[in-house]
């Protein structure tokens, strides 16, 4: 870890707050973008950004100082994911939202730009996903892990994750069906 | 499928994890292999598609909330507030809420990381199962207390009724405060009942 950032989490530690929101610019852009894929919905992902990092600064006396802090970041984001899948379902009784409507309510500029359609376009079908399908291809292709930091992320075997890997591909093909011109 | 290696090969291809040696291995097994070929095919131009995500920007958000305890714990974690009105008409505690809290945040820790865990309908059952036995045993204790003090007078029975309703605000609070830490803290790092236990004896509220 760079040594600017060990002194950032030092001296967010000792209760600097322009420590703490420097660190929180450098990581939430990539906790937010996790959080639009694995919820598919902004404000959820908002949720889910304030969620983490209050958890990350409660904990942040418990981050041991030779691990990578964002490792130990995603660690918590991973866990604020599972957790608020779980209590939107007890809220619900009803999987993620599957349908494109749902996935960003924010009233858009007239004219989305492609990647916004191809990022809405992706986030339903990410949605359409089991969480857990839905967590490993998050964790392997957008947080770049290996299926053996992946196993013990979630407490699941190797090949679980290899299997719910493929599994999650093979649905997501499905879903994707001939799509259009946007990909 | 009739290949067994299918999933874990494409997988393991896609993942991106291999060496070169195991690639080359890997890609000789695809020219052979009719089952393989077909699937990683397909599943390539999927995995392709994934790549288009755009990294996005956040809509301007307080950074600073994330330091604010209590207004942050409502705030972002609305779902538990039932819990905790639920404790709140938790009866009586006599120094018994630390087991309590202690198998409530393992029931929690249980239900809300496995699949098949306890539900929020549970949760609230066996809170009330808890409430009725707090409810007994402060009649009990009340009526031990009415027979002990039976020759007392009137204000030395009223002093006492405030003691207890003193404990009970005290526990209480103390309950609430731990239950709300608890439901803040990283729990899936807690991975038994006498780590909970002690993690929740430690905390201030
Ligand atoms: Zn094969």
């Amino acid at each position: 870890m760079e040594r600017t950032e060990l002194a950032l989490i030092q001296r967010a530690i000792q209760g600097q707050p322009d420590a703490w929101q420097a660190l929180v610019r450098t990581h939430e852009t990539r906790v937010y973008n996790f959080g639009l894929r694995m919820t598919g919905s902004v404000d959820d992902a908002q949720d889910l950004l304030q969620e983490v990092f209050f958890s990350a600064y409660q904990n942040l006396s418990g981050f041991r100082q030779d691990a990578q802090f964002s490792t130990w970041l995603m660690r918590i984001a991973y866990n604020r994911a599972v957790d608020q899948a779980r209590r939107r379902k007890v809220r619900d009784a009803d999987p993620l939202p599957t349908s494109t409507e749902t996935v960003d309510d924010r009233p858009g500029p007239a004219a989305e730009t492609q990647s916004q359609q191809r990022n809405q376009q992706l986030q339903s079908w990410l949605a359409a996903l089991p969480l857990e399908q839905r967590m490993v291809i998050e964790l392997k292709f957008f947080q770049e892990m290996t299926f053996d930091d992946i196993a013990s992320l979630e407490s699941i075997s190797p090949n679980t994750a290899k299997t719910r890997f493929y599994a999650g591909l093979a649905r997501l093909k499905t879903l994707m069906g001939d799509c259009d011109g946007l990909f | 499928m009739a290949c067994s290696e299918t999933q874990k090969l494409v997988a393991e291809y896609l993942g991106g994890e291999m060496t070169v040696a195991q690639r080359t291995a890997c890609e000789y097994h695809f020219s052979v292999c009719e089952d393989c070929r077909q699937a990683v095919d397909g599943l390539a131009g999927t995995a392709g598609r994934l790549l288009h995500w755009e990294q996005v920007t956040i809509p301007d958000w307080d950074r600073t909330a994330s330091t604010a305890e209590e207004v942050s714990a409502q705030k972002t974690r609305p779902e538990v507030v039932p819990l905790n009105t639920r404790s709140r008409q938790i009866p009586g505690g006599w120094q018994s809420w630390l087991p309590l809290a202690a198998t409530v945040a393992l029931a929690v820790f249980l239900g809300w990381n496995q699949d098949s865990g306890l539900s929020e309908q549970e949760l609230t059952a066996y809170l009330d199962a808890f409430e009725q036995r707090q409810q007994a045993q402060t009649q009990r204790i009340m009526e031990t207390a009415m027979q002990e003090f039976g020759d007392s007078t009137s204000d030395s029975m009223a002093q006492l009724v405030e003691w207890i309703q003193a404990q009970r605000t005290a526990d209480m609070q103390q309950l609430e405060a731990s239950f709300q830490q608890m439901l803040n803290h990283d729990y899936q790092a807690l991975s038994s009942m006498q780590q909970l236990a002690s993690w929740v004896s430690t905390q201030e509220p």
